[in-house]
């Protein structure tokens, strides 16, 4: 079974954010799952592969083990995703705020809140929500004629819906506005990843998917360079 | 893909479809949209409210932007306490709002002593169900409540606890000026008064630092002062940030503020030196007082104060020469709100010995702010439940303490007896303040019920079973807040941003379900615009026009100077003597009471006090507050320099500061900024909560230090009833 690259992105975004149990199943189905795995597979090593439709040659590139991008413990983990109570029971210690476990998935707790100084007196602080990441998507957001959803209404820079973003866009054709976006909404996963690897064990899931996505974004930026020299 | 599955599967609803997202022009990069925001030009909204990084709540503009955030506070000119200028923790404390700290989803324990989110329905629904059958088994007056009192919190804790039966809420009160405000309260019926400081010819302040503790006001009437040329005295262990002002620090031993007021006393009385008139038609039990304070000669308190007896002589004259327009200056919490065993009657002597200067009401001397306040409500929608007929836990065992405050730590500590079996918090750290943490936790966690409301994870928040997040008080509109001053206002705390965390709560919505949970929800059929608006109409106001214009003065009910002659007493005159005081194990007029404990070889009292950028513990999490402290080492303790060269300890050095309860280490700052026999610790450090990033693990706490124990009769927790060692890390 192909997996395309909006159907990708849309499923990752669930990994980190509120569904119900039928679509969390639905996600993580057998055939589903591993359809995910093969397809994030190809978009580890292929720089040219992000929005394209599977070329026959890159067919050979799924039996290239994951281990070559993922510790075992991490590939173990990718291929057995929580149940919906175990993702319930990770939600309600690790996606709140306020507890020295909280490791909310949400860009503008890991970036200057903005870098303007005239806009807010609590300009390049850190570990604020709202910040101008936040506003940018939520502005973004709108202007695609798109709606946030009442649950993460309030973080519109939360990882499902940057990640649900890269989804609407490669669905709707536009591959390089996309890239662009994973390219920029990407960069704080590194600092996201310390948090998932201070929680131990029970992260790895979790910890594995961030790894997936850093490894998308290195093979881009390697495509960019690629572009940049031809030019 | 189709569109329906990607609709399906997408978080983002595509309302105009994907074909729409297809077709736009919409998308724009990161550093084009920055671009953008940085030329934009947006109308500015102009929102009132009240600040909540300390007590005072002074009112301020907050200009709120298109993209919801502001840019600008401005201090409200017409607000007594702000005075039009804000302090660095309101503008500091306004960046909670948005903190990763914050509590952002209903919290329970579970099995492994870890906090885990739950919804709203399953804690209202599990908070009620254990109040109940607490209320079945042993009575509404088997729960307490315990708040930082706040214009909403005040109004809808009470009513909750009152609806379900039970008399017990409890402010901060033990832990700040219960002792001061009862002692007072016995002496002139008043639990307070306002030195008129930049209208005297002298002031003396007891402890108390309008610049380190600050309210905006009250430091500009010290700064007026100066230029006034009013005498200003300033008596207290440590050379405080008010001494930039002073004519003159007087450097005192903790808790012996009693022993100089009654060597001053005694000078003036020795020598007929005080208002014989007004103490012979407005007063009561004089004589007791006269003949008590014969024995204490300036001889007798330079002993126990530090402070040698022609000093001692010579202020008492000042304060006489600059009658009727001097005082002592009130106090708040410093010296005696709460710090001793003598604190209480400290206080009751500072209005006697005010008392023989003939100060009360006088312009210059002591005055009772002028005060307006809402009328009663009559629509039955506001009707409020019946007062329970009991009296709040701990009025019996601390007959003279403050009801209205409450001894919360004697309540808390009847855990453990089963009397108390379910305890409220409602924005109270209780136990990392009240008394001595540990204890307090350990009180708490005996709870059959204990639920915590909050906007961050707090050492009071940990010890119990629910946390309920609470919004920041810039994403909420509270009840009208009416404030005293020589010209009274009333002011309103108004949403400044939107809501940033769907599922936290406001005050008022959390105590109303809570008590439709608990099934006493008849009391809160209102929203809080209705309410507010409602008190408001009483007084001829709206809520629209308070929105407006954010404080609202009444010029006709300014204070008017005039010498006091009568008091809130049972006959209407000060007492001198006091039969409650004497019921409670005290003599009837102020005599010395020594501490509790007196430091003997290579001890040190250990005394607290706020820094200009904090509040208690409530700021230090607040990360430009903290930057401050860490730029300048403020959570060092401060050691006499004299002291600590005998110690061969130098500044800067790292130190272990121990008690009978406790060992900590931090810094020391050398200086001779404070007698020797004191340790100052500041009172703002020590977060034991790793959910605090910013504060936790900072310096040391001071309540750490001091034991759980209650002040007799007046209920304080006696803050500074703990001597310390200090040694030399490494030595």
């Amino acid at each position: 079974m192909m997996m395309d690259d909006a159907r990708l992105f849309a499923a990752l975004a669930q990994c980190f954010g509120p569904v119900d149990q039928s679509e969390w199943e639905r996600t993580t189905s057998d055939d589903e799952w591993q359809a995910l795995i093969a397809r994030l597979r190809m978009l580890l090593q292929q720089p040219d592969a992000f929005g394209a439709v599977e070329a026959p040659l890159l067919r050979a590139h799924r039996a290239v083990p994951l281990q070559e991008f993922l510790s075992s413990r991490e590939v173990d983990a990718l291929f057995a995703p929580p149940s919906f109570a175990e993702k319930q029971s990770f939600a309600a210690r690790h996606f709140t705020g306020g507890l020295p476990e909280s490791a909310l998935p949400i860009e503008s707790l890991y970036v200057e809140w903005t870098n303007d100084p005239k806009r807010s007196p609590f300009a390049r602080q850190k570990g604020l929500y709202s910040a101008d990441t936040a506003l940018y998507m939520r502005d973004l957001i709108a202007d695609l004629g798109l709606e946030l959803p009442e649950s993460l209404a309030a973080y519109p820079d939360h990882l499902s819906l940057e990640l649900d973003m890269v989804s609407v866009l490669l669905e709707a054709g536009r591959t390089d506005d996309a890239r662009q976006l994973f390219l920029e909404r990407s960069a704080w996963l590194t600092a996201y990843r310390l948090k998932l690897v201070a929680l131990g064990e029970e992260a790895l899931f979790y910890l594995a998917l961030i790894d997936v996505l850093l490894g998308v974004r290195a093979q881009l930026e390697a495509d960019e360079g690629c572009e940049l020299e031809s030019a | 893909m189709t569109e329906t599955t990607i609709t399906r599967r997408s978080f983002l609803a595509a309302s105009a479809g994907v074909a729409a997202v297809a077709a736009t022009s919409g998308f724009v990069g990161f550093s084009a949209w920055e671009a953008e925001q940085a030329h934009a030009a947006g109308e500015k909204k102009a929102v009132h409210s009240l600040c909540n990084s300390c007590s005072s709540k002074c009112g301020f503009t907050a200009y709120v932007g298109e993209d919801g955030r502001f840019t600008e506070m401005v201090g409200d000119p017409d607000h007594p306490y702000c005075d039009g200028t804000l302090c660095a923790r309101g503008y500091g404390y306004a960046s909670i709002a948005w903190s990763e700290d914050r509590l952002t989803d209903p919290l329970k324990k579970n099995d492994q002593g870890k906090f885990e989110a739950i919804s709203w329905d399953q804690a209202l629904s599990e908070i009620a169900e254990k109040t109940n059958a607490i209320i079945a088994s042993d009575g509404p007056q088997s729960l307490i409540m315990i708040q930082d009192p706040r214009p909403s919190g005040s109004f809808y804790t009470k009513r909750f606890m009152n609806a379900l039966g039970s008399a017990n809420v409890y402010t901060h009160g033990v832990s700040c000026n219960m002792s001061k405000n009862s002692g007072m309260t016995q002496a002139i019926g008043a639990a307070d008064f306002t030195a008129d400081v930049a209208n005297a010819n002298m002031i003396m302040f007891l402890g108390r630092s309008y610049a380190d503790g600050i309210r905006p006001s009250s430091l500009h009437q010290l700064r007026d002062a100066k230029a006034n040329g009013v005498h200003i005295v300033i008596v207290d262990p440590r050379q405080n940030a008010s001494c930039l002002y002073a004519d003159e620090w007087v450097p005192i031993k903790p808790g012996t503020d009693l022993a100089l007021i009654l060597a001053m006393a005694h000078v003036l009385i020795k020598d007929g030196k005080y208002d014989a008139d007004y103490i012979a038609n407005y007063t009561v039990g004089f004589e007791d007082w006269a003949q008590r304070v014969q024995e204490y000669t300036p001889e007798w308190a330079a002993e126990i104060t530090g402070i040698p007896a022609e000093t001692i002589e010579r202020l008492a004259n000042e304060m006489w020469e600059a009658a009727p327009k001097a005082c002592i200056e009130q106090g708040w919490r410093a010296a005696f709100g709460c710090a001793h065993q003598n604190s209480g009657e400290t206080a009751r002597a500072l209005c006697l010995f005010n008392t023989l200067l003939g100060c009360w009401g006088i312009e210059g001397g002591a005055y009772f702010p002028a005060s307006a306040s809402a009328g009663k409500l009559t629509d039955p929608k506001f009707a409020a439940p019946a007062a329970p007929a009991e009296k709040i836990i701990g009025q019996a065992e601390y007959p003279v303490s403050s009801g209205g405050m409450g001894v919360s730590t004697f309540a808390l500590s009847t855990i453990p007896e089963g009397r108390v079996k379910g305890v409220f918090f409602y924005q109270s750290n209780c136990v990392a303040g009240y008394s001595n943490p540990a204890q307090l936790s350990e009180f708490v966690q005996a709870a059959e019920l204990s639920v915590a409301i909050d906007v961050q994870m707090t050492e009071t928040c940990q010890a119990c079973q629910y946390v309920l997040p609470d919004t920041s008080y810039l994403e909420r509109l509270e009840v009208p807040e009416f404030v005293g001053g020589k010209i009274p206002v009333v002011s309103l705390r108004d949403r400044v941003l939107e809501k940033i965390h769907p599922n936290t709560k406001p005050v008022d919505e959390i105590f109303t379900e809570l008590a439709n949970a608990c099934g006493v929800g008849q009391y809160f059929q209102f929203t809080i615009d209705e309410l507010a608006d409602a008190q408001l109409q009483t007084i001829g106001l709206s809520l629209d026009e308070l929105r407006e214009k954010g404080t609202i003065t009444f010029p006709e009910k300014a204070l008017k100077y005039g010498l006091k002659t009568t008091w809130n007493t049972a006959d209407k005159k000060v007492h001198f003597t006091s039969d409650a005081c004497v019921a409670a194990g005290f003599p009837a007029s102020p005599g010395w009471l020594e501490p509790l404990v007196m430091p003997g070889e290579g001890q040190f009292r250990l005394v607290g006090g706020k820094q200009a950028i904090h509040t208690h513990t409530q700021t230090a999490n607040i990360e430009p507050l903290m930057a401050i402290t860490k730029m300048y080492g403020l959570e060092r303790i401060w050691m006499n320099a004299d002291v600590a060269a005998s110690m061969g300890i130098e500044d800067g050095d790292e130190v272990e500061v121990s008690s009978d309860t406790h060992t900590g280490r931090t810094r020391v700052k050398v200086t001779q900024r404070i007698e020797p026999t004191s340790i100052y610790l500041p009172s703002h450090y020590g977060c034991s909560v790793p959910e605090q990033r910013t504060a936790y693990n900072v310096g040391l706490r001071q309540m750490d230090f001091v034991p759980f124990h209650i002040e007799p009769g007046y209920g304080g927790t006696m803050s500074q009833e703990t001597l310390v060692t200090v040694k030399k890390v490494g030595a």
